[in-house]
């Protein structure tokens, strides 16, 4: 039986990882697989970054089994060496290159200390289409950074985070701690390529993680702002207030945790994602001890998640035709899913008339 | 959406006055997809109409589906025809089972049926009763003779968990401000019957103070989405664009073919997806999604299902 094979964007930045995944040392040949393709990713001696094809195209070794030779990379199979042009310098013990032995590069950008892939031509990457982050090293800000693999496909992932009712079920023991998260209905705004979503979540306890750091009876305003683009990158804001008394608007209480976080995630083929995240407060609302349990909160959330999405893609392929039914939360996913798939359409027309051209 | 299941009428047997019970069995060597309590089906008669009922046997129970149809002399002809027309042998077409009205699972729960209301409400107690969830059942009916699953209810249900209210005998009367007073501050309501009847049980606990988030209604037919209705016209704001929407077209498909994209997804008013905000005119609400407030104050609609009571509605994309 042929398994369905996920068709990704092309015309889109993925996200690699972290900066910092990738070295100076010997060893640092990074391999990422991105929406089905096997990406090398490097540093030349001068730091700048190289994102290829992991695979020689003579008879397909992966470079990232290779060796680092200044600004190229051997493959060690044969010991053809090719440059950060993907282009091939030397193919021993023969005096000429054969045509067609280049390694197809990629577009690569850093910023907000990630690193970012373009798929498609590299000609027509647009960095303006990376999205609006804070990176770990913004003065204004304490984040600290983390990455984990979840085995699901990457679109049950966008409507886990375009749709926040999951938090009191299933991080109940995590970020949740009553119910109010799963009675908001929000308002999502449509952009360009995904949604952006504000709205206030009032008279809530403290959650969980932090239940034993505050009275029992202290009620808390958070006030979220999402920004959700494709393929799947999750920026919030995230402020944490006193109760105030406002009931419609952001929260009126004071502001006692201003929170950010950046979150990417990346396919890396039909059934497993990639994702990175960094969580922290702002330098005027740090106290001692607080993003250290923020980090370690959200990776036990996250495992939440993966525990959750990885059961619902173990029944989603043993009851392929099975229906499933919409509820009121299905807003964010629907509206998200509609345009990644409206953009999906775009490309695979864009290419009919390429093709037909 | 899903392809139609066939089935074959297995059984067909008159469950209490004006009401019709029949079992609907897979063709040989298929089976019926799983389903939870209060969940329902669509039922295509032959003559194209579609009508939804609730499923009422015992869930879990794959290798059959049971329905109860009450004869509605005032409807539009779908239960008349059940009740005339269709017999032991008859193929009929339903959809896959849908639930808009789950139980919230471990929570004590009151349940509220009216008439034919019982439907999903039996399927919801025994799954109860089998869990050992706190429950009590409230079955209001015109007279004895109206009540359906009668023995069902007396086999599988302890007597204090069951409260019969006749309209024939005064005494019997529902008396809901009392049920809610002693109810368990953590149950979840249910409520499944006409119109007037659920009016009254969700008035009363709102009333009460029950949040909306414990109140649960299912509407004995689910409503259906209908693209029929009267021609109107959209106004895109700031353009001034005008988009007609012929009767029988949808808002959203009227839109798409003037090519104004508007997200879609259940195209049936639950999920949310289209909600698009209305400047003027008048909507006419049929979604399942915008609570009743929300659809009074007429400043958003779904145009995947919704239409119009003014001539024209003023919307921004």
């Amino acid at each position: 039986m042929p398994t369905k094979t996920e068709t990704f964007l092309q015309n889109c930045w993925y996200c690699a990882g972290w900066g910092t995944d990738v070295g100076l040392g010997s060893r640092d040949l990074v391999v990422r697989k991105i929406a089905g393709r096997s990406i090398l990713l490097y540093r030349t001696p001068q730091g700048a970054l190289v994102a290829m094809e992991d695979r020689c195209p003579h008879r397909s070794a992966p470079l990232s089994l290779g060796r680092k030779e200044g600004d190229a990379v051997r493959c060690m199979y044969h010991g053809m060496l090719f440059g950060p042009d993907g282009r091939c310098r030397q193919v021993p013990g023969m005096d000429k290159i054969p045509p067609g032995a280049d390694v197809p590069t990629l577009a690569a950008v850093e910023k907000d200390g990630w690193i970012w892939v373009w798929l498609g031509d590299p000609a027509t990457a647009d960095p303006a289409l990376i999205c609006e982050a804070v990176g770990p090293a913004d003065p204004d800000w304490v984040l600290k950074t983390n990455a984990i693999r979840i085995e699901t496909n990457y679109r049950q992932e966008i409507a886990n985070l375009a749709d926040l009712s999951h938090v009191s079920w299933v991080h109940g023991e995590t970020f949740g701690g009553s119910d109010d998260w799963s009675l908001i209905r929000p308002r999502h705004k449509n952009l360009p390529r995904g949604i952006e979503t504000r709205y206030t979540v009032r008279g809530v306890p403290a959650p969980n993680f932090a239940k034993h750091l505050f009275d029992p009876a202290a009620r808390f305003d958070i006030d979220v702002h999402v920004t959700l683009t494709v393929p799947c990158k999750f920026i919030m804001s995230f402020r944490i207030k006193s109760a105030g008394d406002a009931t419609s608007g952001e929260s009126n209480g004071d502001l006692l945790l201003d929170t950010f976080t950046s979150q990417a995630v990346t396919p890396r083929d039909d059934g497993s994602i990639d994702y990175y995240f960094s969580w922290g407060t702002s330098k005027a609302t740090w106290f001692p001890g607080i993003v250290e349990l923020m980090h370690a909160t959200n990776l036990d959330a996250f495992l939440e998640d993966k525990r959750i999405l990885e059961g619902q893609r173990e029944r989603q392929l043993q009851y392929p035709d099975a229906p499933q039914i919409d509820i009121v939360h299905d807003a964010g996913p629907g509206r998200m899913l509609w345009v990644l798939d409206k953009l999906l359409e775009q490309e695979a027309s864009d290419h009919v008339a390429e093709t037909v051209a | 959406m899903n392809g139609w299941i066939s089935v074959r009428v297995a059984e067909r047997r008159e469950e209490a006055e004006g009401i019709v019970g029949l079992v609907l069995a897979p063709l040989p060597g298929a089976s019926l997809p799983p389903y939870e309590p209060g969940a329902h089906i669509d039922l295509k008669m032959p003559n194209g109409m579609i009508r939804q009922y609730s499923l009422c046997g015992q869930v879990g129970d794959t290798t059959v589906y049971e329905l109860g149809i009450l004869l509605e002399t005032a409807g539009r002809g779908g239960s008349r025809h059940v009740h005339e027309q269709v017999n032991v042998g008859d193929m009929l077409d339903i959809s896959a089972p849908r639930n808009l009205f789950a139980l919230v699972p471990g929570e004590p729960a009151l349940l509220f049926a009216g008439g034919i209301g019982i439907t999903p409400i039996i399927a919801m107690a025994d799954h109860l009763a089998r869990s050992g969830t706190p429950y009590a059942l409230h079955y209001c009916a015109r007279t004895h003779a109206r009540i359906a699953f009668r023995e069902r209810i007396a086999h599988s249900h302890a007597p204090h968990h069951v409260h019969y209210h006749f309209d024939d005998v005064p005494q019997t009367r529902l008396d809901m401000a009392r049920v809610l007073a002693e109810a368990d501050p953590q149950a979840h309501l249910y409520a499944c019957g006409p119109a007037g009847f659920m009016d009254f049980v969700i008035g009363a606990a709102r009333a009460a103070g029950w949040p909306e988030a414990r109140l649960h209604v299912e509407h004995f037919s689910a409503p259906e989405v209908q693209d029929t209705g009267d021609a109107f016209e959209i106004e895109i704001a700031g353009t001034g664009q005008i988009v007609p929407v012929a009767s029988g077209q949808s808002a959203a498909t009227a839109l798409a073919e003037a090519g104004i994209e508007v997200p879609l997804s259940c195209e049936q008013g639950i999920c949310g997806t289209c909600l698009t905000t209305v400047l003027a005119g008048i909507p006419d609400h049929r979604d399942m999604y915008l609570s009743a407030a929300e659809q009074a104050a007429n400043d958003c609609f779904t145009p995947c299902c919704s239409r119009a009571r003014t001539p024209r509605l003023v919307i921004e994309i």
